[in-house]
């Protein structure tokens, strides 16, 4: 089965250009990003004053990667919760509101086409803002001192993340024909994704692993320790399969639909 | 009312029901958990089609989903279960040594490990225990959190506290556990030595002697209530409990009456006595301890109620520990701190100088109430190395009880008595270990000596006195089962950011960047959109 998705991408990455709303909501992210990681900085830099101190005292030491580089991915990733139905909200929704949608289908593209097209156009303008949260790279060289591998295994997971949120967020947006309600039900979708794990007891049981093995939040979080896991990557690489598999089915549903 | 839609609104009943009894209990339970995930599956029948045509079509599409991401889930599990990781960190501080893996790989009977700790700690534990699990079938874990899960934490003791990891060793065909032990750190060192202390094939028996006066070991305060007497927790009641926890055997011992150290003694304790040891108790501990044995000495000061003639009330001891290169000064430690009129002269913080038993990562601090000096000889045998373990802070004296008594007695202010050069560190605990070429190291015979006692009754202990104590021990009777875990080192990376610096950072990463794309973006599509 050969995708043909191309002219989808192509006409995507074009409507998203000129669409007003993918800058302002990357300047928005880029302004929380960058705000919150001054503050890190900041933080960071008011604690090593007290650098002797802490040492004489026996206290935590101070380390840049831990508590710098680690905390920047963790607010990437965490925001990134927010910008992304921003983003994928008008992928279906607008279309068949407008009714383009049926156009669309009545080309010979199959299911697969538009879907992997429209995911990866709003994954690559994506990939754009978190290429340019690359400066970040250079100004913690320049101030500090991060282990670079961590650094990169951090970006690396924060990409892949977002490919999960996209997913997620385009599948939302095959749900229903309003904007808002997509933009809304992906961000429950994410957030309660996110969330699941902390819900959890041990008297569930099996349950409680289940919740936990689910949780956004404890994947992500081990990318910005630096730390590779193929079950996290793997966890996430499912999540964007099984997310466009199932806005497959809803576009096929609604093609058959009488 | 069409039955698929009665349902949904009974699944819609249910799902409501759950999510307020999980919002009231503030987790999902084993019944509210099942009782939302049935509520869901009802509720979603709400859109199922309203005629039977297109029910073949819906089946279709339903088995088929369910086929495909269940074959996602199962890839998912597979990739769990068999994980493999690269920790970009430089000193692989999120990987298990290669120590602990072979450790593990060869554990003769399963494991399960209980760890308490508080929501902050919940995923650096859960990334450890994972890697315990992924590393040897036989090692399984439960994360708690000990005032959510009180029933669980009630299974482990009154006195549970986040922080708290308790290792069971689990009989395989019945899965009832044989044998406890607790550690106190998410680390790798005390989680694998902890799994090493259950498994052990031996019990550990500590003999406290008894007979001179010595902290009880049983609680006080009923004897006290009954003499009329008032309450005091002068006693080992609580430090007995826990070593009791930990699997080790507590026994009293009289060696007047028993003669000699029974064989199966792991270590002798002795802990605040007030008299002295007989010459034929000294002389059978001292044959103890040349034919390799253990033994750990909490020894208080000679308070200024005995003024008058200064002689040792340990003199018998002082020799015996003399003679394995430890000295026992016949005096108190008094903080002399300059500028301090409210300052507690005979409460003099512990400093711990680096040995495995002062370890300890605790910011509480440890205050030795009434202390003296114990100090390794300057002139050592050749076959010992005492190492000191503690010391007070830089501003403390030595006082001979007379000196203190007649310094209270006079209401003189100690802080201005002494010439700079008498006041300084004083050596509080030593740590000493009898190198015999002809024996390996864990073999030797080793000796811990406090100049205080108190820190360890149910009066005063804390946790950072506790885990002094429990490291003493351990140090004292598994040095030789124990595996040698390097501690993971952190880098201190600090930087310090000048206000400049500080400025740009500002400018460009809050104010330039997010302005020029969201400006230059929103310009660029206005044009395009113009030129459309």
């Amino acid at each position: 089965m050969r995708v043909h998705f191309y002219p989808i991408l192509r006409r995507e990455l074009k409507s998203y250009t000129t669409s007003p709303t993918v800058y302002i909501a990357a300047g928005l992210f880029l302004f929380m990003s960058g705000l919150l990681f001054y503050g890190i900085l900041e933080n960071f830099s008011l604690l090593s004053g007290d650098a002797q101190y802490r040492r004489e005292m026996g206290f935590e030491k101070l380390n840049f990667t831990r508590h710098v580089v680690s905390n920047l991915y963790w607010i990437i990733n965490f925001l990134l919760l927010f910008v992304v139905p921003a983003f994928t909200m008008r992928l279906i929704a607008e279309e068949k509101k407008t009714g383009t949608f049926e156009l669309l289908v009545s080309l010979p593209f199959r299911d697969w086409d538009i879907v992997v097209g429209k995911f990866l156009a709003a994954y690559a303008v994506l990939g754009v803002i978190l290429g340019i949260c690359g400066y970040y790279v250079l100004i913690m060289m320049r101030f500090g001192t991060p282990e670079l591998p961590v650094v990169a295994v951090a970006y690396l997971g924060s990409f892949i993340v977002a490919a999960a949120y996209v997913a997620i967020g385009l599948f939302a947006s095959s749900l229903t024909e309003n904007q808002i309600v997509a933009a809304i039900l992906a961000f429950v979708i994410l957030l309660g994704l996110y969330l699941i794990g902390d819900f959890t007891t041990p008297a569930a049981g099996g349950i409680s692993r289940v919740l936990e093995a689910l949780s956004f939040r404890y994947h992500s979080e081990q990318f910005t320790h630096g730390l590779l896991r193929v079950q996290d990557a793997g966890y996430f690489a499912v999540v964007v399969v099984a997310a466009l598999f199932m806005t497959c089915r809803v576009l096929e549903l609604r093609r058959l639909r009488p | 009312m069409r039955p698929l839609r009665l349902l949904s609104y009974l699944g819609l009943l249910m799902l409501l029901s759950g999510l307020v009894a999980t919002g009231l209990h503030g987790r999902f339970t084993a019944v509210t958990a099942p009782v939302c995930i049935v509520g869901l599956l009802l509720a979603l029948l709400f859109f199922a089609p309203q005629t039977t045509r297109n029910l073949k079509l819906y089946s279709y599409f339903g088995a088929y989903s369910t086929l495909v991401i269940g074959t996602l889930v199962l890839l998912f599990l597979i990739l769990e279960r068999h994980g493999w990781q690269y920790d970009a960190t430089r000193n692989k501080r999120y990987s298990l040594t290669p120590i602990t893996l072979n450790f593990l790989k060869r554990l003769p009977q399963p494991v399960h490990i209980t760890a308490f700790v508080a929501e902050t700690e919940k995923d650096q534990a859960r990334l450890l225990l994972e890697q315990y699990a992924a590393a040897s079938p036989k090692v399984s874990y439960t994360i708690a959190n000990p005032f959510r899960e009180a029933m669980l934490a009630r299974r482990y003791g009154l006195q549970v506290m986040p922080g708290d990891i308790f290792i069971e060793a689990v009989t395989s065909s019945t899965q009832a556990n044989t044998r406890v032990t607790r550690v106190n750190r998410i680390s790798e060192q005390d989680i694998t030595n902890g799994i090493v202390q259950v498994l052990r094939d031996r019990d550990i028996v500590l003999y406290f002697l008894i007979g001179h006066d010595e902290l009880p070991l049983e609680r006080s305060t009923a004897l006290a209530t009954l003499a009329g007497q008032k309450v005091s927790l002068r006693d080992l009641a609580w430090v007995r409990d826990q070593l009791e926890r930990m699997g080790m055997r507590v026994v009293p011992l009289s060696l007047a009456q028993r003669g000699r150290v029974p064989s199966d003694a792991s270590a002798v304790v002795w802990v605040g006595p007030r008299s002295d040891l007989s010459g034929l108790e000294a002389q059978l501990l001292r044959q103890y301890l040349e034919e390799g044995g253990r033994v750990l000495l909490l020894l208080p000061p000679d308070l200024p109620q005995t003024t008058g003639e200064i002689s040792s009330v340990f003199r018998n001891v002082g020799e015996l520990l003399g003679r394995f290169g430890i000295i026992l000064p016949n005096e108190l430690v008094v903080r002399v701190g300059a500028g301090q009129p409210s300052m507690d002269h005979f409460s003099v913080p512990a400093i711990f100088l680096p040995h495995p038993i002062t370890d300890i990562s605790l910011e509480e601090p440890l205050f030795f109430t009434y202390a003296r000096p114990v100090q390794p000889a300057s002139l050592l045998p050749s076959d010992m190395r005492v190492d000191t373990i503690v010391q007070s802070p830089g501003d403390c004296v030595r006082l001979s009880s007379a000196e203190v008594a007649t310094a209270i007695v006079r209401r003189q202010d100690l802080s201005k008595a002494f010439s700079p050069q008498e006041i300084g560190a004083v050596p509080l605990g030593v740590a000493a270990l009898r190198v015999d070429p002809n024996k390996p190291e864990e073999k030797a015979a080793r000796l811990v000596v406090f100049g205080n006692s108190d820190f360890v009754s149910s009066e005063r202990i804390n946790q950072k006195g506790w885990l002094l104590f429990s490291n003493a021990v351990n140090w004292l009777v598994q040095s030789g089962e124990l595996l040698p875990i390097p501690s993971v080192d952190i880098e201190n990376t600090p930087i310090v950011l000048s206000e400049g610096e500080r400025q740009f950072l500002f400018l460009t990463m809050v104010i330039f960047v997010p302005t020029f794309v969201g400006l230059i973006g929103l310009g660029y599509s206005l044009a395009r959109r113009e030129r459309q």
